[in-house]
């Protein structure tokens, strides 16, 4: 079976008064790895039980390859799913379990069995074939969960949070797994989570939500670099806000003016109006050390300073930040070793990659 | 636990209670081997023969049969109906689900003489008092909420998202039923099932009320022996009702874990 | 939801039932209207006349002897359980813990006939008790226990006793172990522990508990009937005497529909009663 697009079509899901997801728009590219990203109750499982088929929208249209399904129920839809806590049928061995699907089509048994077999090897299982669930681990029965969903030969498939259960470890190692075999079928898929990192190493395409809401779509580059709004700016990754004023719109390029002085930012966010109060959004990994007796764009004292293994944070006190503190990511032990808390540094960091936000 | 005062105390007020659980029990058995017509403490000679008496009177045989035939037709129904009910309550929402849920509970609550007398007038009214389909329907009254507690208790521990996994995968309603539900409720219609088997058997109160001589059950018969004769072939009978019933307790557990069947967990790892 | 026809066909032998039971129900509130005529089944005309019967003082004293007996039932029933109950849920050994949950639950599935009949060897004025203190010479006449209240409290406490103890243990051990860490840690000794953490934690169970023996109680006939032996009357006794014995329908669906009614009093008073220890419950 082909793989398919998904066209969402001003769908959404009102429960009496509550919107748990206000009609939106999404369209889902053959083969493509989108993820629905956003905090708990963002309307990101709705959404991804809505193109199942356990929930069915109240207003507007899902279709599949073209095919309108709204209204058809999740058997009738050609689709594999993988579940938060795997869902694998504990009085089933682990081949009963990928058997189960293609039972449900009615084929012969000897084909069964040979593409039993063939997904076993895939998911390096064949010895456990006999086992049942609970005498897995955790990793194999997530590629069990896996294998089943994909054995069928779905036209899309659907992880609501598949690797929130494995321990930090094992999660990478699985985004490995999951994302070859995505890539090897060349299968449509609509991958759930809450984690941003996730989100970013595995996906063609991210949705944000929030609130019921899509904030943005786009690549991860896209997302993480060019957010839309001061929710994806501050739920992907980490960021320094620091408050202010919009006080000049000269040729595109805007002037805020924060506690530290005026900030000067080549591109001004559309939505912004002159006189308004605003945030400036800076990332860690954006700003660096200024030498002393040089002119810098911020100036404090160090705070912190946190050894993560791989770089150093160091947190800079500053009046004007949201919290009291700039975040900035050193990886250069002799420069971190600088950065001493009770020191005064000054800090840099490139206009273009300013962001400034109407305030919430 | 450390051995102090208060553990011992504790344990000592603990056998002492059990003692009190076991000593009905024990002083039938005692009585149920005494050979003397007249019960005397302690017996002067040992015999079976009050076994004997208790196996082959006719009361006893007829309403042990009946009490088979009541407790197998009662069991049958009550899980079926009982457990296509609590799958019902468990996933549906209707109008009235709470009044029939209510209804179908309330023997817990109504007296069984009540549900007796009432299904007494019933069967009278429609000229059936003489039959075994008013007894049995008394007794599917009596026992549906356990058997329905047995399957729902079951139902619960079944991960919704295992049934929603089956129909991903392309199973219809009938389907998911049939593969995944049903396998898994069996704990919990085999619980079910003995409960209604137990109680249906031992079912005295509303029983006398619904049944009539042909259809008598076998507590019933004793009741009436009790009534008219004092020798020990009540306490043979009891004896083996006892030792049955411990027996068929014990299988239960060590097939299935009593404890968890009544949802308690032990403590003190 | 869609509706699969799964809920028609799991649904409907409900709703029969439903209706059967229903029709049994209202057979108890449409005869207590009618007239009785005497040596028959069949009934007279409407009338209210039966429900005057309640109001005899005889009456009155078998509803009071009743709810009487219920309470003391029910709390005679806790004493006796919690013990029972927090030994189930604390004791190591698996052997054990069978032991005693094989135990404590056999009476509830004896049947009332075998187990009551076993109480009347064990109290009767030649039974067990009396044999053994006259022959130990601490008594030099039977003493009579039978047909007296306490004797029929303690073997309706012997057949509330399972359910007091599954209901106890199942809420005895929902509580968190560490609570008692705890308060040990905090230098309260066993006994102060348990006064003042498991106790409280097990509020709901204690109500669920005095509120189901009572219940229960309430339905008790075959051992007032032999225990007490019409010296001691609970309404069921009344009951199967108005009902069975004389045939007077409509005066047992009055007595009937007043035990309903009375039993619903009550336990919504003992809720209300029990309610300010409800408020113990920990999230």
């Amino acid at each position: 079976m082909q793989s398919a697009s998904v066209d969402i079509v001003q769908a959404g899901k009102t429960f009496g008064s509550h919107i748990a997801l206000a009609p939106i728009d999404m369209e889902i590219r053959q083969g493509e790895f989108m993820t629905l990203l956003g905090p708990s109750g963002c309307g990101k499982s709705t959404l991804l039980n809505m193109i199942a088929g356990f929930v069915t929208p109240s207003s507007g249209a899902i279709r599949m390859a073209g095919a309108d399904v709204t209204r058809l129920p999740p058997y009738r839809r050609k689709i594999g799913m993988v579940f938060q806590n795997y869902a694998l049928f504990p009085h089933m061995t682990v081949a009963d379990n990928l058997a189960y699907g293609l039972k449900m089509q009615k084929l012969p048994k000897a084909e069964i069995r040979a593409q039993v077999a063939r997904t076993l090897e895939v998911i390096k299982l064949t010895k456990f074939a006999d086992r049942h669930p609970r005498q897995l681990s955790g990793g194999q029965q997530q590629r069990v969960a896996i294998g089943r969903a994909v054995i069928t030969n779905p036209q899309v498939l659907l992880l609501d949070e598949p690797l929130s259960a494995l321990d930090k470890n094992l999660r990478g190692s699985m985004q490995v797994e999951i994302k070859e075999i995505q890539q090897r079928l060349g299968i449509t898929t609509v991958f759930v989570t809450h984690d941003q990192a996730e989100a970013l190493s595995m996906s063609d395409r991210i949705a944000v939500m929030s609130e019921g809401r899509v904030r943005q779509v786009g690549t991860p580059d896209e997302v993480y670099e060019r957010p839309s709004d001061g929710f994806v700016a501050s739920f992907l990754g980490d960021v320094t806000r620091i408050f202010g004023r919009l006080t000049e719109i000269r040729g595109g390029a805007a002037v805020i003016l924060t506690e530290a002085g005026p900030l000067r930012l080549p591109e001004a966010q559309a939505d912004l109006v002159l006189g308004q109060d605003c945030e400036v959004f800076i990332r860690p990994e954006h700003l660096t050390l200024v030498p002393d007796g040089q002119p810098a764009m911020l100036r404090g004292t160090v705070a912190m300073r946190i050894y993560q293994g791989g770089h150093f944070d160091i947190l800079v006190d500053h009046p004007g930040a949201v919290g009291g503190h700039i975040l900035l990511r050193l990886t250069d032990r002799e420069q971190a070793a600088q950065a001493e808390p009770g020191r005064q540094i000054g800090l840099h960091c490139d206009p273009k990659n300013l962001r400034a936000f109407p305030s919430a | 636990m450390r051995l102090n005062f208060h553990s011992i105390a504790f344990w000592l007020l603990v056998s002492l209670l059990i003692g009190f659980v076991l000593l009905p029990a024990v002083v039938t058995a005692i009585v149920a081997f005494n050979a003397g017509a007249v019960i005397t403490f302690p017996p002067k000679d040992w015999s079976l023969r009050w076994f004997e008496r208790a196996l082959t009177y006719r009361d006893f045989q007829r309403g042990l049969w009946n009490s088979v035939i009541v407790m197998l037709w009662t069991s049958v129904f009550a899980v079926s109906i009982g457990g296509a009910f609590a799958w019902v309550i468990d996933r549906c929402d209707f109008p009235g689900k709470r009044l029939l849920e209510g209804l179908l509970t309330s023997s817990l609550l109504i007296p069984s003489f009540t549900i007796g007398i009432g299904f007494l007038i019933l069967a009278n009214q429609v000229a059936m008092n003489r039959s075994f389909a008013v007894v049995i329907v008394t007794h599917v009254i009596l026992v549906l909420p356990f058997v329905m507690r047995a399957v729902f208790v079951s139902l619960r521990s079944i991960d919704p998202s295992l049934e929603r996994a089956a129909a991903s995968l392309g199973a219809g309603p009938w389907a998911v039923l049939r593969t995944i539900t049903l396998p898994l409720m069996v704990p919990g219609l085999f619980s079910g099932l003995l409960f209604a088997a137990i109680l249906s058997f031992n079912e005295f109160t509303a029983t006398l009320f619904v049944s009539a001589q042909a259809t008598q059950t076998l507590p019933v018969a004793m009741y009436n022996y009790v009534r008219e004769y004092a020798d020990p072939s009540m306490a043979a009978l009891s004896v083996m009702f006892f030792v049955m019933i411990t027996v068929v307790l014990a299988l239960t557990n060590w097939l299935m874990d009593l404890g968890r069947i009544l949802a308690i967990k032990s403590q003190d790892h | 939801m869609t509706r699969s026809s799964i809920f028609y066909w799991f649904v409907t032998p409900a709703i029969l039932l439903a209706l059967l039971y229903a029709a049994a129900l209202s057979c108890i509130l449409v005869f207590s209207l009618r007239e009785h005529v005497p040596g028959s089944l069949v009934v007279g005309g409407w009338t209210v006349e039966n429900f005057s019967f309640l109001l005899r003082p005889l009456l009155i004293a078998v509803f009071s002897d009743t709810a009487l007996i219920c309470l003391l039932t029910a709390l005679a029933t806790l004493l006796v359980g919690y013990p029972i109950a927090y030994a189930l849920v604390r004791v190591r050994s698996s052997f054990l813990r069978a032991t005693i949950l094989i135990i404590a639950i056999t009476p509830m599935f004896t049947g009332e006939i075998t187990r009551t009949y076993s109480w009347l060897l064990v109290l009767g004025n030649s039974g067990f008790i009396n044999a053994a203190l006259l022959q130990l010479g601490l008594i030099a006449e039977p003493v009579q226990m039978m047909f007296t209240l306490p004797a029929v409290v303690l073997v309706l406490v012997h057949f509330t006793l399972p359910i007091m103890v599954i209901i106890l243990a199942t809420a005895i051990s929902q509580i968190d172990p560490a609570y008692t860490k705890a308060s040990e840690s905090l230098g309260a000794g066993p006994l102060r522990s348990f006064w003042h953490v498991t106790l409280p934690l097990s509020a709901p169970g204690l109500i669920a508990g005095i509120i189901t023996c009572f219940a229960w109680t309430f339905s008790a006939f075959a051992t007032p009937q032999l225990i007490g032996g019409g010296k001691v009357n609970m309404i069921g006794n009344v009951v199967y005497q108005i009902g069975i014995s004389s045939f007077n329908f409509p005066l047992a669906a009055v007595l009937s529909l007043a035990g309903v009614l009375f039993t619903i009093v009550l336990v919504g008073l003992m809720r209300f009663a029990l309610r300010p220890l409800d408020h113990i419950r920990v999230g």
